[in-house]
């Protein structure tokens, strides 16, 4: 029962971190139709700014926000560089655009940084644990935690009660009618984005403070994963991000934990097959988006 | 000039709309006075709404002018207009189904900001329609089909339009509801609303409205005040293809 609670709270801890990555990729594609596959860059970016800041001797807790920071205005600097010149191309061109500066960042932080690991120095707290009812629990994942319900609760807050969270609603569901309300699109594919590269930051924070390093490719895995969890929570819809990436932790943590050792080797496609199942069930995912139809504009 | 007379505060001149090789409107002239109900009547297909969104910069204008209030606003992106205080009321209402009655006026209101002018602008909404203020926390997409109509047009009042074009503000809806939306025409021209609307009740419009034209294959086939077109046959060769 012990291990059973334990693995749960890994489980929730690294489902919060995969919700919070598909909530920026649904964000982003409710807006404008874009799987954004660079968005796992957004997470390594904030990893180096981490490196970066340590480097300069900055406190952790005070290279956090900065590389949060630095994810939203890379965010801003994506969309209006790569997305907005191809803004009205077919969803395909706006894949392919995603993949290439997916690519293309990869390829800088290979050739300017480093094609090996960079240590990022953590603050002592993270590696600690507390002991909650009988069982201890690490600080960092305790901290993933909180944050990542932190961050939904933020995100709620302001698409319910902000005039551009509201308009982001709007747009999501019918652009053109939100344009002849006087949003400009400009705006909101913007806010989108800095919302995505807020989530994107704030999960690249949660994904180093469990590793401690950051490599050229650190955020490609969990990108995967988000646009796994995003499909089987629904494409577009937030609820459904959130419910498909705890979903996604709770499949690989158990699967890691009770599969006999013969079979550990196949977990993933243990867990993808999984994942199919509830995609046969319920095609549209979980919890689909309620009008998805992603107007282009 | 002054009064009635003086440059009407919508003047479209040769109007032409075209989605690729197709034409829809082929130089269309209108022109509304301030605090007149002018309508566009005609067949399905006869280039109404093609206008309306031409006029909004929602469909592609590939000819002619547009003049509102003294101001050429040929060409700008449907987004400036409203800040000019024009706006349109979409066919098929088209409220945002997944948002809150209260949270579709907001948007309406968009350009306000969160300032006073936004709250009174909703509390004179509900008073208009009190079942909106009834249904506030309500999805839209729960409402019924002459509610959604109601909150369509209010939330389309929100930005405090000097021109409101309604597209189609009867369709689809039961006969009495249809006559709510009529009598609210009334009203909003009792409070100085200037309207361009699009309708296919030809019957209830001409009872509203001070003029209309008449559309037929993207072209003006006639126009007139509301007692002339009662009297004469033109509306019902429009309808008919008989131009």
């Amino acid at each position: 029962m012990e291990f059973f609670l334990q693995q749960l709270f890994n489980a929730v801890s690294l489902g919060g971190t995969y919700a919070l990555l598909a909530l920026g990729l649904a964000i982003v594609f409710s807006i404008m139709g874009l799987i954004n596959f660079a968005h796992g860059e957004l997470m390594t970016i904030t990893g180096y700014t981490l490196y970066f800041c340590g480097l300069a001797g900055l406190p952790f807790l005070m290279a956090a926000p900065v590389g949060i920071a630095v994810a939203i205005g890379a965010a801003l600097i994506m969309e209006r560089a790569a997305f907005r010149p191809v803004r009205n191309a077919s969803p395909a061109t706006l894949l392919v655009t995603s993949f290439a500066v997916a690519i293309i960042l990869q390829t800088l932080f290979q050739n300017l940084i480093s094609t090996r690991p960079r240590p990022v120095v953590l603050p002592d707290f993270l590696s600690g644990t507390v002991e909650i009812g009988g069982f201890l629990i690490g600080n960092n994942q305790l901290l993933s935690i909180i944050v990542a319900v932190g961050m939904m609760v933020f995100l709620n807050w302001f698409l319910k009660n902000t005039p551009v969270g509201i308009a982001m609603r709007g747009a999501a569901e019918d652009f053109s009618v939100a344009r002849l309300m006087g949003v400009r699109a400009d705006a909101v594919i913007a806010g989108a984005f800095a919302l995505s590269g807020l989530l994107a930051g704030v999960a690249g924070i949660l994904w180093v403070s469990q590793r401690a390093s950051v490599d050229p490719f650190m955020g490609f895995t969990p990108v995967v994963k988000a646009f796994i969890a995003s499909i089987l929570g629904g494409l577009g819809s937030l609820t459904g991000a959130v419910a498909g990436g705890l979903l996604l932790g709770v499949v690989e943590i158990f699967l890691t934990a009770y599969l006999p050792e013969s079979l550990i080797e196949f977990k993933e496609p243990i867990g993808l097959a999984f994942l199919v199942c509830v995609l046969l069930v319920r095609p549209n995912g979980l919890l689909p988006a309620r009008n998805l139809h992603a107007e282009k504009v | 000039m002054t009064g009635p007379m003086a440059n009407p505060i919508l003047q479209v001149q040769g109007l032409t709309v075209a989605y690729g090789p197709v034409t829809a409107v082929r130089g269309v002239d209108i022109a509304v006075h301030a605090g007149e109900v002018v309508a566009l009547l005609g067949a399905n297909g006869a280039g109404k709404s093609s206008t309306l969104n031409g006029i909004v910069g929602l469909a592609p204008v590939t000819g002619g002018t547009i003049r509102f209030r003294d101001e050429d606003v040929t060409g700008l992106p449907t987004e400036r207009l409203i800040r000019r205080r024009l706006t349109l009321c979409p066919e098929g209402r088209r409220v945002f189904t997944a948002l809150t009655v209260e949270e579709n006026l907001r948007l309406g209101g968009y350009i306000k900001g969160r300032g006073r002018a936004f709250d009174e602008a909703v509390a004179d909404m509900y008073d208009l329609f009190p079942i909106l203020a009834e249904r506030r926390r309500q999805l839209a997409g729960t409402l019924s089909g002459g509610q959604q109509q109601m909150l369509a047009i209010a939330r389309a009042l929100m930005s405090g339009p000097e021109l409101l074009c309604l597209d189609e503000p009867s369709l689809g809806l039961a006969p009495q509801i249809v006559e709510q939306v009529f009598e609210l025409i009334t009203t909003l021209r009792g409070r100085g609303v200037t309207i361009l609307l699009v309708e296919q009740n030809v019957a209830l419009s001409l009872d509203v409205v001070d003029r209309a034209y008449l559309l037929a294959s993207g072209e003006v086939a006639g126009k007139g005040t509301a007692e002339e077109l009662k009297a004469s046959q033109l509306v019902e060769a429009a309808y008919l293809g008989l131009h």
